[in-house]
C-alpha cells in the first residue's frame, strides 16, 4: 500500500521536476503543470506517510543496487513517516497556494526553470528523510541545500538576495561538512555505509570517537536546524526566497536538521550520556530565547518569521534534549513523553509557520512590501488573510485552544519530570528551562500583538496598504487549509498525540502507557502525574461562555451602535501618523533588555544659521549584531591574517616552487623508507 | 446517573459563585482606599450598579475599528470565565479541573490579554498602543515568575492540576519556607496582572500612568460591562488561587451540603481579606516609573527562584 503511494511521489515529484522545462517559455503553462505535479505528490506522500504510521510497519522500496555503496533503498519507518508526512502536508498547502503568486512574482520572466526546481527540491527533502544509506543521505542533502539556493536567489538581480544567498551556502557547506565527517567515521567504523550498518555497529564505538562524532554531527545539523549560534544565514535566506518558498524552507527544511540529529542520537549513537542531553538543551534554551527577542525587534515580517523559526526551532530542541537527559538517566517514560512532545511541536510549528509564511506573502502579493511599518488597516482590505494571520499568531503564541499551546503544554509537563532526576545540580538546571520556555512564550505574544496589530489593525500608513486588495481564491485556500489544521491539531490532539508518541516507541522502547485518556482529554501517563488538559473542552466551555454573553446582553435590551471617530484629546483629525508604530511598540521591550540589544542610534540636525533652527532631522536606530561582530566577524578577521601571513610562501618564484616540489618529494621518499 | 447529576450542579453552582461574587471585590478595594484618603468611597454593590448600567447603555465604536474590537469583549469575557471555571475556588475536587491545569489556565489569561492589547491597537488612538505596548512588556516578564512558581507548587504533587495542588497544600502544610516566599511572588504577580498601584493606577487616566486604561479607552456601554466584569473576575481569580493554594483552610473536600456551605464562607472571607490587603498595600506606595517595574517584577522572580531552588534541593 505504501510502497504504490511512495512511487507515486517519486515519479509525480521527477515528472514536476522534468515537464515544466519543455514549456519554458510559456508561464501560463508550466507553473500550472509544475504545482500540479508537486500537489499530486505530496497528496501521495500524506498518504503514504498516513498508511506506514498507521500500519507501523517498515516500508522499503529498493531504488537501485550499486556495487560500493551496496543495496539502496528508501525505507520508511515511523521517524521517515513521520517527517514524510510534516513534509506533505506542508507542501500540499503550498503547491495550491503556489501558482497565482508565482505568476505575479515571475512576471515577465520564465518560472520553468523555478517550477522544475521546487519539484527537485521537494523531492530530495522526501528524500532525505526516506533514504537509507549515509552517501545518498549526504548527496540528496546536497541536492536540498542546492536546488535551495536557486530557489532562493530568484531575485538575484539585488544586492541584498544575492548576498544573502551566498552566505547561505557558505554556511551550509560548513555544516555539510561536518555530517560528511561524522558520516564517514561511522562508516569507517562499521565498514558499511547503510544505516543498518551503523545501527549495528553502535555497540562498539569507543566513547571518545562517540563524542567527537556526537559534537561534529551537532555542528552539521544545528546549522541546518538554524540553532544559535549557528543561525545567522536564516533570517537572511529566508526572507529572500519567494514567500511560497520561504514556506518550505522554513516550515519543512531546517526540520531536516532535527531530523538527522534525531536519528543520530537516538538510532545510530545510543546509548547517550546525559551531557550530551544538556548540551542539546542549553543550546536550545539559549536559541529559543534569542530567537524570540530578535524576531521581536524585526520590522520586515518575512525577518520576523524566519528569527521565530530559531526560536521555535530551539523548543522542538529542548524536548529532544531532555529525551536524551531521560533516557540516559534510565527514565523511560519522561524521556517518551519529552521526544513525543518535541515531534508534536514540529511538526506544530511546520503548519502554523507555513501558516504565517504564506500570508506574510499574500501581504507582499498584494502591498508590494514586507515591512509592517507602512502597513496597517489591511483587516478590512483583506479580512480573510487577517482572520488566517491572527489564527497563525495565536498558535505561535502557544494561546489555547490552538496547536501551538497543546504541544507546548506536553513540553512543560515533560520538563516538570526534571523532578525525577536524583542529580541536584543537573535537576537545577534542567529546571531553568521553565522560565525560559514561558519568557519565550510571553515574548511571542507581545511580537504577534505587534505583526497583527501594526499590519491590519487601525488606519493605513501608506497608498500601498489603502489600495491592498484581498488575494485570489487558491491562495486563500491554500492558507486555509494550514489554518484549519491549526485548529484540529489543537482541539484534537489528544487523538493524534498517539501518532508522535509511537514514533518515540520506536527508538525508545515501548511502554504500556500512553499519554491520552480518551480522545477528549489530553492526560499524562499514570506514572508521570495526574495532570490533564483538554482543549477541545476548553474550547467548548469558551464557546458556550461567548454564547451566554451575548444573550445576556441581549436580554439587558439591544442599544444602537453609534459610529464616531476616535478620540484624539481635541486635535481636529486623527491620522496614521498618531498611531503607534512597530518601533515604538518594541520600545519598553528594547530598554528593558538593552543589555543584549545594545541599540544604537544616530541623529544628525541639519540647520542653517542658528543651531535653535533644525530644519531637518534624521534618525537611524539599529542594533548591535553580536554574534555576527563578536563571533563571525572575528573568526574571520583571523582567517584573513593568517591567509596574509600564509601570502609569504607564494612568491611568485617558479625556482621557489620547485624547491618545494623538490622538498615534499625528499619528505615523502624519507617516510616511505622509514 | 445521580453522580453525574451532582457533578454537573456543582459546576453551575461555582460558575455562578465566580461571576457572581466577583464585581463585590473591585467595589471593596475602592472602598478601602477610600478610606485611606478620607473619603466615605462608594457603596459595596457599586461594581454591580455599574455593570448592570453600562449593560443598557448605548455602544460608542470608532470608525476605525475593525471586527476585532468588536469581537474582543466576548472573547476576554469568556477566556477570564472559562479560566475562573478551572480554578476551585470552594471546593478542592472541582469536575472542571481535569479539562485544564495550571499551564492552561496561564494561558487563557493569555489568550484574554492577547484581544485586549489588539483592542487597544485596533482604533488608531495613540493611547491605545501605548498601553498595549506596556502590557506586553509587563506581562511577558511577569509570565516566566508565575511559570516557575506553579513549578514550585507542582513538585510536590507531581501535577499541575489545580485539584491536586489544593488538595496537596492541605495535608502537607502550607507553612513551609519555599511557599512563603512563593506567597509573595505571587502577590506581586497579582498585583502587576491586576493593574494594581505599583504597576499600575486603574484610577487615573494620565498617560503616565495608564496601562490597562489606555488599551480600552475607547470601550463605552455593554462592550466595557463586559471587559470590567471580566477584569474583576481576574482578579477575584488570581486572589483565588492565592487564598487556597496559601491558605487552603475550610474548602469543602467533598461534595456534602454542609462542608459546601463553610467552603463558600471560608473562601468569601479569604478574598475579603486579601482584598483588603491588597487596598491596604496599594494605599501606602506610591506607583512606580515604568521602567522601575521590571525591577520590581525581577524581584518576583528571584524569589520564585529561590522557592524554586529551596524545594528542588529538598530544604523545605
Amino acid at each position: 500500500m505504501a510502497e504504490a503511494f511512495n512511487i507515486v511521489v517519486f515519479a509525480a515529484y521527477l515528472i514536476g521536476a522534468v515537464l515544466p522545462l519543455a514549456f519554458y517559455k510559456n508561464n501560463r503553462i508550466n507553473i500550472p503543470i509544475a504545482y500540479t505535479f508537486s500537489l499530486i505528490a505530496s497528496t501521495a506522500g500524506i498518504a503514504a506517510s498516513l498508511v506506514a504510521l498507521v500500519s507501523m510497519t517498515v516500508t522499503k522500496i529498493e531504488l537501485f543496487s550499486s556495487p560500493i555503496f551496496g543495496v539502496v533503498s528508501v525505507s520508511l519507518d515511523s521517524l521517515s513517516a513521520f517527517f514524510l508526512l510534516t513534509v506533505s502536508v506542508v507542501s500540499f498547502a503550498v503547491s495550491i497556494y503556489a501558482p497565482p503568486y508565482m505568476t505575479k512574482t515571475a512576471g515577465k520572466r520564465s518560472a520553468g526553470g523555478f517550477g522544475a526546481l521546487y519539484n527537485l527540491f521537494l523531492l530530495s527533502l522526501v528524500l532525505v528523510v526516506s533514504i537509507d544509506n549515509a552517501f545518498y543521505f549526504l548527496v540528496f542533502w546536497e541536492l536540498m541545500t542546492l536546488t535551495s539556493y536557486f530557489l532562493v536567489v530568484f531575485h538575484y538581480k539585488q544586492r541584498e538576495t544575492a548576498r544573502a544567498g551566498y552566505q547561505y551556502l557558505v554556511m551550509t557547506h560548513v555544516g555539510t561538512a561536518f555530517i560528511l565527517f561524522s558520516f564517514l567515521a561511522l562508516s569507517v567504523h562499521s565498514g558499511s555505509f547503510s544505516f543498518a550498518g551503523f545501527k549495528e555497529a553502535q555497540a562498539s564505538l569507543p566513547m571518545g570517537l562517540k563524542n567527537v562524532i556526537f559534537i561534529s554531527a551537532l555542528l552539521g545539523f544545528s546549522t541546518k536546524a538554524g540553532l544559535v549560534p549557528l543561525h545567522v544565514w536564516l533570517p537572511r535566506a529566508h526572507p529572500a526566497a519567494p514567500s511560497h518558498v520561504s514556506a518550505l524552507m522554513s516550515s519543512v527544511m531546517i526540520k531536516t536538521g532535527i531530523y538527522g540529529l534525531i536519528r543520530v542520537l537516538f538510532d545510530f549513537l545510543s546509548p547517550a550520556p546525559w551531557w550530551w542531553g544538556l548540551l542539546v538543551l542549553i543550546l536550545a534554551v539559549v536559541s529559543a530565547v534569542l530567537g524570540v527577542m530578535y524576531a521581536l525587534m524585526e520590522h520586515d515580517i518575512k525577518r520576523l518569521l524566519a528569527y521565530h523559526s530559531v526560536e521555535n526551532v530551539g523548543i522542538i530542541m529542548i524536548g529532544v534534549g531532555f529525551a536524551v537527559i531521560f533516557s540516559s538517566l534510565g527514565f523511560k517514560t519522561a524521556a517518551l513523553l519529552s521526544l513525543t512532545a518535541g515531534l508534536f511541536h514540529l511538526i506544530n510549528h511546520a503548519i502554523f509557520k507555513g501558516l504565517l509564511f504564506l500570508t506574510a506573502g499574500s501581504i507582499q502579493y498584494a502591498t508590494g512590501t514586507k515591512n509592517i511599518e507602512d502597513l496597517g488597516g489591511l483587516i478590512k482590505r483583506m479580512p480573510i488573510t487577517a482572520a488566517l494571520f491572527l489564527v497563525g499568531s495565536l498558535a505561535i503564541s502557544a494561546i489555547p485552544p490552538f496547536n501551538g499551546f497543546a504541544s507546548e503544554w506536553l513540553l512543560f509537563q515533560s520538563i516538570l519530570q526534571a523532578n525525577l532526576i536524583g542529580d541536584v545540580s543537573l535537576r537545577i538546571i534542567s529546571l531553568l528551562s521553565v522560565p525560559a520556555l514561558a519568557l519565550t512564550g510571553g515574548l511571542a505574544a507581545a511580537c504577534f500583538v505587534k505583526a497583527f496589530g501594526i499590519t491590519f489593525l487601525s488606519i493605513p500608513r501608506s497608498a500601498r496598504a489603502t489600495d491592498a486588495k484581498e488575494v485570489p481564491a487558491p491562495m486563500l485556500i491554500g492558507m486555509s487549509i494550514l489554518g484549519l489544521l491549526c485548529l484540529i491539531l489543537g482541539i484534537g490532539a489528544a487523538a493524534f498525540i498517539k501518532i508522535p508518541w509511537r514514533v518515540a516507541e520506536s527508538f525508545i522502547g515501548k511502554t504500556y502507557e500512553m499519554p491520552a485518556f480518551n480522545t477528549l482529554l489530553l492526560r499524562l501517563p499514570d506514572k508521570l502525574g495526574h495532570a490533564s488538559a483538554s482543549l477541545s473542552m476548553v474550547a467548548v466551555l469558551l464557546v458556550i461562555s461567548a454564547m451566554l454573553s451575548i444573550l445576556l446582553i441581549r436580554l439587558r435590551g439591544r442599544r444602537s451602535v453609534i459610529k464616531g471617530p476616535t478620540w484624539d484629546c481635541g486635535i481636529p483629525e486623527i491620522t496614521p501618523r498618531m498611531q503607534y508604530s512597530a518601533t515604538a511598540f518594541t520600545k519598553p521591550l528594547r530598554t528593558v533588555f538593552s543589555a543584549i540589544y545594545q541599540p544604537r542610534r544616530q541623529i544628525e540636525v541639519d540647520h542653517e544659521a542658528s543651531p535653535y533652527f533644525s530644519h531637518a532631522l534624521s534618525y537611524e536606530a539599529s542594533l548591535y549584531p553580536v554574534f555576527e561582530r563578536q563571533l563571525y566577524r572575528r573568526f574571520i578577521n583571523t582567517l584573513v591574517r593568517v591567509a596574509r601571513r600564509a601570502r609569504v610562501i607564494q612568491a611568485g618564484n617558479i625556482n621557489l616552487y620547485l624547491a618545494y616540489i623538490f622538498a615534499t618529494l625528499v619528505g615523502l621518499l624519507v617516510f616511505v623508507w622509514r | 446517573m445521580e453522580l453525574l447529576s451532582t457533578k454537573i450542579a456543582v459546576v453551575l453552582g461555582h460558575a455562578l459563585f465566580v461571576v457572581l461574587i466577583a464585581p463585590l471585590f473591585t467595589a471593596l478595594m475602592k472602598k478601602v482606599k477610600a478610606y485611606f484618603q478620607c473619603r466615605r468611597g462608594p457603596g459595596l454593590l457599586q461594581g454591580y450598579y455599574d455593570i448592570w448600567k453600562l449593560l443598557k447603555k448605548d455602544a460608542v465604536v470608532s470608525e476605525h475599528a475593525s471586527w476585532v474590537f468588536k469581537a474582543a469583549p466576548y472573547i476576554i469575557f469568556s477566556a477570564t470565565f472559562t479560566a475562573a471555571m478551572i480554578v476551585p475556588s470552594f471546593i478542592a475536587v472541582l469536575p472542571t479541573s481535569a479539562f485544564g491545569d495550571a499551564i492552561v489556565v496561564i494561558y487563557l489569561l493569555g489568550l484574554a490579554r492577547f484581544f485586549t492589547a489588539l483592542a487597544g491597537l485596533d482604533t488608531g488612538s495613540s493611547f491605545g498602543g501605548m498601553g498595549s505596548s506596556r502590557e506586553m512588556m509587563i506581562s511577558s516578564l511577569a509570565e516566566p515568575v508565575t511559570m516557575t512558581g506553579i513549578f514550585v507548587l507542582a513538585a510536590d504533587v507531581g501535577s499541575t492540576n489545580f485539584s491536586d495542588i489544593v488538595a496537596k497544600s492541605l495535608s502537607m502544610g502550607y507553612a513551609q519556607p519555599a511557599y512563603i516566599l512563593l506567597a509573595l511572588a505571587f502577590l506581586i504577580i497579582a498585583m502587576a496582572e491586576t493593574s494594581r498601584i505599583p504597576v499600575d493606577n486603574p484610577a487615573t487616566h494620565l498617560e503616565l500612568t495608564m496601562v490597562h486604561e489606555a488599551m480600552i479607552l475607547e470601550y463605552t456601554g455593554r462592550d466595557l460591562a463586559l471587559i470590567e466584569w471580566a477584569g474583576a473576575m481576574k482578579l477575584t481569580l488570581l486572589l483565588t488561587i492565592i487564598a487556597n493554594v496559601f491558605f487552603p483552610w475550610g474548602i469543602a473536600q467533598s461534595i456534602s451540603r454542609p462542608a459546601i456551605v463553610i467552603g463558600i464562607t471560608a473562601i468569601t472571607i479569604k478574598l475579603i481579606l486579601l482584598a483588603v490587603g491588597i487596598a491596604t498595600i496599594e494605599s501606602s506606595i506610591a506607583k512606580l516609573r515604568l521602567f522601575r517595574v521590571p525591577e520590581l517584577i525581577g524581584g518576583a522572580f528571584a524569589l520564585a527562584m529561590l522557592a524554586l531552588i529551596i524545594k528542588v534541593t529538598g530544604l523545605g
